[in-house]
Protein backbone atom coordinates (compact mmCIF):
# COMPACT_ATOMS: atom_id res chain seq x y z
CA UNK A 1 0.00 0.00 0.00
CA UNK A 2 1.26 3.20 -0.67
CA UNK A 3 1.92 5.88 1.55
CA UNK A 4 -0.91 8.22 0.19
CA UNK A 5 -2.67 5.05 0.84
CA UNK A 6 -1.96 4.99 4.25
CA UNK A 7 -2.17 8.66 5.04
CA UNK A 8 -5.76 8.69 3.29
CA UNK A 9 -6.74 5.71 5.51
CA UNK A 10 -5.45 7.61 8.49
CA UNK A 11 -7.19 10.48 7.72
CA UNK A 12 -10.23 8.90 7.16
CA UNK A 13 -10.20 7.32 10.59
CA UNK A 14 -9.64 10.65 12.18
CA UNK A 15 -12.80 12.28 10.37
CA UNK A 16 -14.59 9.52 11.37
CA UNK A 17 -13.88 9.26 15.50
CA UNK A 18 -15.05 12.87 14.88
CA UNK A 19 -17.97 12.47 13.35
CA UNK A 20 -18.75 9.68 15.68
CA UNK A 21 -18.12 12.76 18.15
CA UNK A 22 -20.60 15.11 16.81
CA UNK A 23 -23.14 12.60 15.76
CA UNK A 24 -23.19 12.51 19.61
CA UNK A 25 -23.38 15.32 20.39
CA UNK A 26 -26.13 16.11 18.36
CA UNK A 27 -27.95 12.97 19.62
CA UNK A 28 -27.70 15.14 22.89
CA UNK A 29 -29.18 18.13 21.53
CA UNK A 30 -31.88 16.62 20.45
CA UNK A 31 -32.22 14.86 23.83
CA UNK A 32 -32.23 18.32 25.53
CA UNK A 33 -34.56 20.05 23.54
CA UNK A 34 -37.03 16.92 23.98
CA UNK A 35 -36.46 16.93 27.63
CA UNK A 36 -37.63 20.10 27.47
CA UNK A 37 -33.40 21.34 28.50
CA UNK A 38 -33.92 24.70 26.83
CA UNK A 39 -30.93 26.25 28.37
CA UNK A 40 -28.72 23.01 27.99
CA UNK A 41 -30.17 22.92 24.32
CA UNK A 42 -29.59 26.86 24.08
CA UNK A 43 -25.76 26.79 25.68
CA UNK A 44 -24.46 23.76 23.18
CA UNK A 45 -25.86 25.09 20.09
CA UNK A 46 -24.03 28.01 20.20
CA UNK A 47 -20.82 26.40 21.31
CA UNK A 48 -21.02 24.41 18.10
CA UNK A 49 -21.77 27.37 16.29
CA UNK A 50 -19.22 29.16 17.39
CA UNK A 51 -17.06 25.74 16.30
CA UNK A 52 -18.07 25.99 12.88
CA UNK A 53 -17.78 29.39 12.92
CA UNK A 54 -14.30 29.33 13.93
CA UNK A 55 -13.23 26.88 11.72
CA UNK A 56 -14.94 28.00 8.75
CA UNK A 57 -12.97 31.07 8.50
CA UNK A 58 -11.54 31.04 4.89
CA UNK A 59 -7.37 31.57 5.80
CA UNK A 60 -5.28 33.79 3.20
CA UNK A 61 -2.19 34.38 4.15
CA UNK A 62 -1.18 37.18 5.89
CA UNK A 63 0.33 39.92 3.89
CA UNK A 64 4.14 40.69 3.93
CA UNK A 65 5.53 44.15 4.70
CA UNK A 66 6.49 44.73 1.12
CA UNK A 67 3.23 43.69 -0.52
CA UNK A 68 1.17 45.87 1.71
CA UNK A 69 -0.90 48.34 0.39
CA UNK A 70 -1.34 51.88 1.12
CA UNK A 71 -4.80 51.53 2.09
CA UNK A 72 -3.97 48.49 4.36
CA UNK A 73 -0.80 50.88 5.94
CA UNK A 74 -3.61 52.88 6.53
CA UNK A 75 -6.21 50.60 8.22
CA UNK A 76 -3.50 50.60 10.62
CA UNK A 77 -4.10 53.57 11.91
CA UNK A 78 -7.53 53.85 12.48
CA UNK A 79 -9.32 53.52 15.49
CA UNK A 80 -12.82 54.15 14.99
CA UNK A 81 -14.57 52.00 12.38
CA UNK A 82 -18.04 51.86 11.25
CA UNK A 83 -19.94 49.06 8.66
CA UNK A 84 -22.88 51.02 7.01
CA UNK A 85 -25.70 49.39 6.22
CA UNK A 86 -26.98 50.29 2.71
CA UNK A 87 -29.98 48.03 2.16
CA UNK A 88 -31.60 46.07 4.83
CA UNK A 89 -34.77 45.17 2.73
CA UNK A 90 -36.51 43.79 6.43
CA UNK A 91 -35.97 42.09 9.58
CA UNK A 92 -37.18 39.33 8.10
CA UNK A 93 -35.10 38.90 4.94
CA UNK A 94 -31.67 39.63 6.41
CA UNK A 95 -30.74 36.14 6.29
CA UNK A 96 -30.69 36.76 2.38
CA UNK A 97 -30.30 40.42 1.93
CA UNK A 98 -26.82 41.06 0.49
CA UNK A 99 -25.48 44.72 1.23
CA UNK A 100 -24.51 46.42 -1.83
CA UNK A 101 -21.65 47.78 -3.21
CA UNK A 102 -19.76 48.78 -6.38
CA UNK A 103 -16.41 46.77 -4.99
CA UNK A 104 -14.58 44.96 -7.25
CA UNK A 105 -15.27 41.12 -6.44
CA UNK A 106 -12.02 39.70 -7.09
CA UNK A 107 -10.82 42.12 -4.45
CA UNK A 108 -12.67 40.85 -1.81
CA UNK A 109 -11.21 40.19 1.37
CA UNK A 110 -12.41 38.60 4.36
CA UNK A 111 -12.84 40.24 7.97
CA UNK A 112 -14.01 38.69 10.96
CA UNK A 113 -15.93 40.99 13.19
CA UNK A 114 -17.16 39.95 16.57
CA UNK A 115 -20.44 42.17 17.98
CA UNK A 116 -20.02 41.53 21.23
CA UNK A 117 -21.75 38.77 23.45
CA UNK A 118 -24.01 37.00 21.10
CA UNK A 119 -22.92 38.18 17.55
CA UNK A 120 -20.07 36.78 15.48
CA UNK A 121 -20.10 37.03 12.13
CA UNK A 122 -18.09 37.80 8.74
CA UNK A 123 -18.82 39.78 5.96
CA UNK A 124 -16.77 40.10 2.61
CA UNK A 125 -15.54 43.12 2.50
CA UNK A 126 -14.72 45.29 -1.12
CA UNK A 127 -11.00 46.09 -1.04
CA UNK A 128 -12.38 49.44 -2.02
CA UNK A 129 -12.42 51.29 1.59
CA UNK A 130 -13.51 55.08 1.45
CA UNK A 131 -12.46 57.34 4.37
CA UNK A 132 -14.93 59.88 5.25
CA UNK A 133 -13.24 63.11 6.67
CA UNK A 134 -12.71 65.11 8.66
CA UNK A 135 -14.00 62.70 12.10
CA UNK A 136 -11.69 59.74 11.33
CA UNK A 137 -14.63 57.31 10.10
CA UNK A 138 -13.63 54.48 7.84
CA UNK A 139 -16.71 53.13 5.98
CA UNK A 140 -16.11 49.32 4.78
CA UNK A 141 -18.03 49.06 1.67
CA UNK A 142 -19.58 45.25 2.59
CA UNK A 143 -20.58 43.69 -0.23
CA UNK A 144 -22.15 40.32 1.03
CA UNK A 145 -23.11 39.15 4.26
CA UNK A 146 -22.35 35.12 4.60
CA UNK A 147 -22.72 34.41 7.61
CA UNK A 148 -25.89 32.73 8.56
CA UNK A 149 -26.51 34.08 11.85
CA UNK A 150 -26.87 37.85 10.41
CA UNK A 151 -29.89 37.91 11.61
CA UNK A 152 -28.79 38.52 15.58
CA UNK A 153 -26.96 41.73 14.07
CA UNK A 154 -28.29 45.04 13.69
CA UNK A 155 -26.63 47.37 11.81
CA UNK A 156 -28.23 50.96 11.58
CA UNK A 157 -26.89 53.76 9.20
CA UNK A 158 -23.56 55.58 9.13
CA UNK A 159 -24.42 58.89 10.44
CA UNK A 160 -22.09 60.19 12.60
CA UNK A 161 -23.59 59.75 16.35
CA UNK A 162 -24.58 63.40 17.74
CA UNK A 163 -24.20 64.98 21.10
CA UNK A 164 -26.79 63.72 22.84
CA UNK A 165 -25.90 59.73 21.60
CA UNK A 166 -22.33 60.44 22.89
CA UNK A 167 -23.54 61.10 26.20
CA UNK A 168 -26.38 58.35 26.57
CA UNK A 169 -23.07 55.82 25.58
CA UNK A 170 -19.98 55.17 27.95
CA UNK A 171 -18.80 52.11 25.75
CA UNK A 172 -16.29 54.58 22.77
CA UNK A 173 -13.63 55.90 23.97
CA UNK A 174 -14.68 59.11 22.30
CA UNK A 175 -17.18 59.32 24.70
CA UNK A 176 -15.00 58.71 26.97
CA UNK A 177 -12.82 60.98 26.04
CA UNK A 178 -15.91 63.61 26.22
CA UNK A 179 -17.10 62.66 29.91
CA UNK A 180 -13.40 63.21 31.19
CA UNK A 181 -13.25 66.45 29.45
CA UNK A 182 -16.72 67.61 30.99
CA UNK A 183 -15.94 66.31 34.59
CA UNK A 184 -12.50 68.11 34.48
CA UNK A 185 -14.28 71.56 33.42
CA UNK A 186 -16.93 70.66 36.40
CA UNK A 187 -13.92 70.39 38.49
CA UNK A 188 -12.45 73.67 38.30
CA UNK A 189 -15.92 75.18 38.85
CA UNK A 190 -16.26 73.10 41.89
CA UNK A 191 -12.77 74.01 43.34
CA UNK A 192 -13.46 77.95 42.47
CA UNK A 193 -16.84 77.20 44.92
CA UNK A 194 -14.49 75.85 47.59
CA UNK A 195 -12.20 78.78 47.53
CA UNK A 196 -15.06 80.74 47.67
CA UNK A 197 -16.40 78.92 50.76
CA UNK A 198 -13.14 78.62 52.64
CA UNK A 199 -13.35 82.76 52.25
CA UNK A 200 -16.80 82.71 53.64
CA UNK A 201 -15.62 79.96 56.48
CA UNK A 202 -13.23 83.07 57.34
CA UNK A 203 -15.31 85.51 57.24
CA UNK A 204 -17.81 83.58 59.77
CA UNK A 205 -15.04 83.14 62.35
CA UNK A 206 -14.64 86.98 61.98
CA UNK A 207 -18.44 87.02 62.71
CA UNK A 208 -17.81 85.09 65.88
CA UNK A 209 -15.82 87.34 67.15
CA UNK A 210 -17.58 90.04 66.57
CA UNK A 211 -20.92 88.35 67.82
CA UNK A 212 -19.12 88.07 71.23
CA UNK A 213 -18.74 91.76 71.61
CA UNK A 214 -22.11 92.15 70.01
CA UNK A 215 -24.37 94.28 72.21
CA UNK A 216 -27.82 92.74 71.28
CA UNK A 217 -29.34 89.42 71.55
CA UNK A 218 -30.74 89.71 67.63
CA UNK A 219 -26.92 90.31 66.35
CA UNK A 220 -25.55 87.61 68.02
CA UNK A 221 -28.41 85.21 66.74
CA UNK A 222 -28.12 86.44 63.69
CA UNK A 223 -23.97 85.58 63.67
CA UNK A 224 -25.09 82.05 64.72
CA UNK A 225 -27.32 81.24 61.66
CA UNK A 226 -24.87 82.79 59.11
CA UNK A 227 -21.96 80.55 60.54
CA UNK A 228 -24.09 77.34 60.20
CA UNK A 229 -25.28 78.62 56.75
CA UNK A 230 -21.53 78.73 55.59
CA UNK A 231 -20.28 75.82 57.27
CA UNK A 232 -23.31 73.61 55.83
CA UNK A 233 -22.52 75.34 52.39
CA UNK A 234 -18.74 74.39 52.73
CA UNK A 235 -19.15 70.72 53.51
CA UNK A 236 -21.71 70.13 50.68
CA UNK A 237 -19.47 71.73 48.09
CA UNK A 238 -16.69 69.44 49.58
CA UNK A 239 -18.43 66.62 48.80
CA UNK A 240 -19.55 67.81 45.52
CA UNK A 241 -15.85 68.26 44.54
CA UNK A 242 -14.63 65.29 46.53
CA UNK A 243 -17.22 62.88 44.30
CA UNK A 244 -16.54 64.44 41.19
CA UNK A 245 -12.73 63.67 41.56
CA UNK A 246 -13.80 60.13 42.04
CA UNK A 247 -15.70 59.89 39.45
CA UNK A 248 -13.34 61.96 36.88
CA UNK A 249 -10.45 59.04 38.14
CA UNK A 250 -12.68 56.13 37.47
CA UNK A 251 -13.52 57.37 33.73
CA UNK A 252 -9.79 58.07 32.99
CA UNK A 253 -8.86 54.42 34.07
CA UNK A 254 -11.77 52.90 32.14
CA UNK A 255 -10.71 55.04 28.91
CA UNK A 256 -6.94 53.98 29.31
CA UNK A 257 -8.06 50.37 29.71
CA UNK A 258 -10.17 50.73 26.21
CA UNK A 259 -6.82 52.07 24.55
CA UNK A 260 -4.33 49.37 25.93
CA UNK A 261 -6.74 46.87 24.36
CA UNK A 262 -6.18 48.52 20.99
CA UNK A 263 -10.22 47.96 19.99
CA UNK A 264 -11.56 50.10 17.75
CA UNK A 265 -15.12 51.18 18.75
CA UNK A 266 -17.90 52.35 16.80
CA UNK A 267 -21.29 53.84 17.98
CA UNK A 268 -24.11 53.63 15.86
CA UNK A 269 -26.21 57.06 15.90
CA UNK A 270 -28.80 55.52 17.80
CA UNK A 271 -26.47 54.00 20.76
CA UNK A 272 -27.82 50.44 19.83
CA UNK A 273 -24.93 48.77 18.05
CA UNK A 274 -21.41 48.79 18.87
CA UNK A 275 -19.16 47.44 16.68
CA UNK A 276 -16.00 45.97 18.21
CA UNK A 277 -13.39 45.29 15.48
CA UNK A 278 -9.95 44.35 17.38
CA UNK A 279 -7.41 45.97 15.09
CA UNK A 280 -5.16 43.33 14.33
CA UNK A 281 -8.30 41.80 12.56
CA UNK A 282 -8.30 44.60 10.30
CA UNK A 283 -5.84 42.37 8.66
CA UNK A 284 -6.92 39.48 8.76
CA UNK B 1 4.99 30.91 10.59
CA UNK B 2 3.29 29.34 7.72
CA UNK B 3 0.11 29.83 6.40
CA UNK B 4 -1.06 26.23 7.28
CA UNK B 5 0.40 25.94 10.14
CA UNK B 6 -1.18 28.97 11.40
CA UNK B 7 -4.42 27.22 9.92
CA UNK B 8 -3.82 24.10 11.49
CA UNK B 9 -3.23 25.73 15.26
CA UNK B 10 -6.43 27.86 14.70
CA UNK B 11 -8.39 24.60 14.20
CA UNK B 12 -6.83 22.70 16.25
CA UNK B 13 -7.61 25.36 19.33
CA UNK B 14 -11.38 25.21 17.69
CA UNK B 15 -11.91 21.78 18.68
CA UNK B 16 -9.72 21.97 22.10
CA UNK B 17 -12.19 24.50 22.92
CA UNK B 18 -15.30 22.77 21.95
CA UNK B 19 -16.14 20.66 25.43
CA UNK B 20 -19.98 20.09 25.90
CA UNK B 21 -18.85 19.18 29.69
CA UNK B 22 -17.47 22.41 30.46
CA UNK B 23 -20.76 24.18 28.98
CA UNK B 24 -22.81 22.04 30.92
CA UNK B 25 -20.69 22.46 34.05
CA UNK B 26 -20.64 25.97 33.70
CA UNK B 27 -24.13 26.53 33.27
CA UNK B 28 -25.28 24.72 36.19
CA UNK B 29 -22.50 26.40 38.34
CA UNK B 30 -24.36 28.76 37.25
CA UNK B 31 -27.28 28.44 37.68
CA UNK B 32 -27.03 26.94 41.06
CA UNK B 33 -24.97 30.22 42.04
CA UNK B 34 -22.19 28.19 43.06
CA UNK B 35 -18.97 29.08 42.08
CA UNK B 36 -16.05 26.60 40.73
CA UNK B 37 -13.89 27.39 44.61
CA UNK B 38 -17.25 26.07 46.71
CA UNK B 39 -17.43 23.12 43.97
CA UNK B 40 -13.96 21.93 44.54
CA UNK B 41 -14.75 22.18 48.65
CA UNK B 42 -17.90 19.74 47.79
CA UNK B 43 -16.31 17.43 45.88
CA UNK B 44 -13.07 17.28 47.77
CA UNK B 45 -10.39 18.72 44.73
CA UNK B 46 -8.28 21.69 44.61
CA UNK B 47 -9.76 24.60 42.68
CA UNK B 48 -6.92 24.40 40.51
CA UNK B 49 -8.56 21.07 39.30
CA UNK B 50 -11.59 22.69 38.26
CA UNK B 51 -10.01 25.59 36.98
CA UNK B 52 -8.00 23.18 34.97
CA UNK B 53 -11.32 21.01 33.78
CA UNK B 54 -12.89 24.34 32.92
CA UNK B 55 -9.35 25.72 30.75
CA UNK B 56 -9.42 22.01 29.06
CA UNK B 57 -5.86 21.17 30.39
CA UNK B 58 -7.13 17.95 32.72
CA UNK B 59 -10.17 16.34 31.87
CA UNK B 60 -11.96 14.92 34.79
CA UNK B 61 -12.65 11.04 35.17
CA UNK B 62 -16.25 9.38 35.04
CA UNK B 63 -16.78 9.09 38.68
CA UNK B 64 -16.04 13.04 39.74
CA UNK B 65 -18.78 14.17 37.00
CA UNK B 66 -21.18 11.61 39.29
CA UNK B 67 -20.13 13.27 42.07
CA UNK B 68 -20.32 17.14 40.67
CA UNK B 69 -23.53 15.94 39.90
CA UNK B 70 -24.73 14.98 43.49
CA UNK B 71 -22.93 18.19 44.85
CA UNK B 72 -24.67 20.44 43.12
CA UNK B 73 -28.10 18.23 43.52
CA UNK B 74 -29.13 17.96 39.80
CA UNK B 75 -32.02 16.30 39.34
CA UNK B 76 -31.99 13.25 37.00
CA UNK B 77 -32.37 15.03 33.57
CA UNK B 78 -29.51 17.21 33.87
CA UNK B 79 -27.27 15.03 35.38
CA UNK B 80 -27.88 12.96 32.30
CA UNK B 81 -27.01 15.73 30.04
CA UNK B 82 -23.19 16.76 31.89
CA UNK B 83 -22.30 12.79 32.16
CA UNK B 84 -23.59 12.51 28.28
CA UNK B 85 -21.48 15.94 27.74
CA UNK B 86 -18.74 14.58 29.43
CA UNK B 87 -18.96 11.39 26.87
CA UNK B 88 -19.09 13.54 23.61
CA UNK B 89 -15.89 15.85 25.46
CA UNK B 90 -13.76 12.68 26.26
CA UNK B 91 -14.93 11.08 22.79
CA UNK B 92 -13.74 14.26 20.95
CA UNK B 93 -10.37 14.24 23.45
CA UNK B 94 -9.81 10.87 22.05
CA UNK B 95 -9.73 11.98 18.49
CA UNK B 96 -7.96 14.60 19.23
CA UNK B 97 -4.57 12.81 20.08
CA UNK B 98 -4.11 11.73 16.68
CA UNK B 99 -4.64 15.29 15.13
CA UNK B 100 -1.94 16.47 17.77
CA UNK B 101 0.38 13.90 17.11
CA UNK B 102 -0.06 15.09 13.19
CA UNK B 103 0.52 19.02 14.06
CA UNK B 104 3.86 17.78 16.11
CA UNK B 105 5.06 15.90 12.96
CA UNK B 106 4.27 18.81 11.39
CA UNK B 107 1.53 17.83 9.41
CA UNK B 108 -0.46 20.75 9.16
CA UNK B 109 -1.94 19.23 6.11
CA UNK B 110 -4.07 16.46 7.59
CA UNK B 111 -5.09 18.84 10.57
CA UNK B 112 -6.39 21.25 7.68
CA UNK B 113 -7.96 18.74 6.11
CA UNK B 114 -9.67 17.34 8.75
CA UNK B 115 -10.87 20.35 9.61
CA UNK B 116 -12.40 21.07 6.15
CA UNK B 117 -14.22 17.46 5.60
CA UNK B 118 -15.71 18.13 9.20
CA UNK B 119 -16.87 21.54 8.70
CA UNK B 120 -16.82 23.68 6.04
CA UNK B 121 -19.88 21.51 3.90
CA UNK B 122 -21.79 22.10 6.94
CA UNK B 123 -21.29 25.77 6.55
CA UNK B 124 -24.27 26.84 6.65
CA UNK B 125 -25.93 24.21 8.68
CA UNK B 126 -27.19 25.12 12.18
CA UNK B 127 -28.41 22.32 15.18
CA UNK B 128 -31.74 23.68 14.66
Amino acid sequence: MSSSANRNDKLDGIVAAFEQAFSEFHEMVTHCKDSSLDDEARVLTSSYDSLVTKISIPWDPPPSPNSMSSTAVWQEEVDVISVPSRKFASDDDVNTVLLNSSGDQQARRRLHIDLGEIQTADFDLAQDILRTPPDDKLTFLVNSVTEQKIDRIIIQNDSIPTENDQEKDLSGEYNIDKKVASLRKKLKGNFLILVFSILFLLASIGLIAYSDSASTITLRLLSLVAIMSVVTLSISFTSIVFLSWVRGKMLSEQMNEIKEAKTSVRLANDARTVVLLPRELVHA
Amino acid sequence: MSSEEVKATSILSALKNFNPFVDMLDLYLNNEGISPARLAEMIHVTPSTISQWRSGVRFPKADMVYHIAVALSLPFDKGEALIKGWEVANTIRVSLAYLEEAFRNEDYRTVISVGERLFLHKKNVQTN
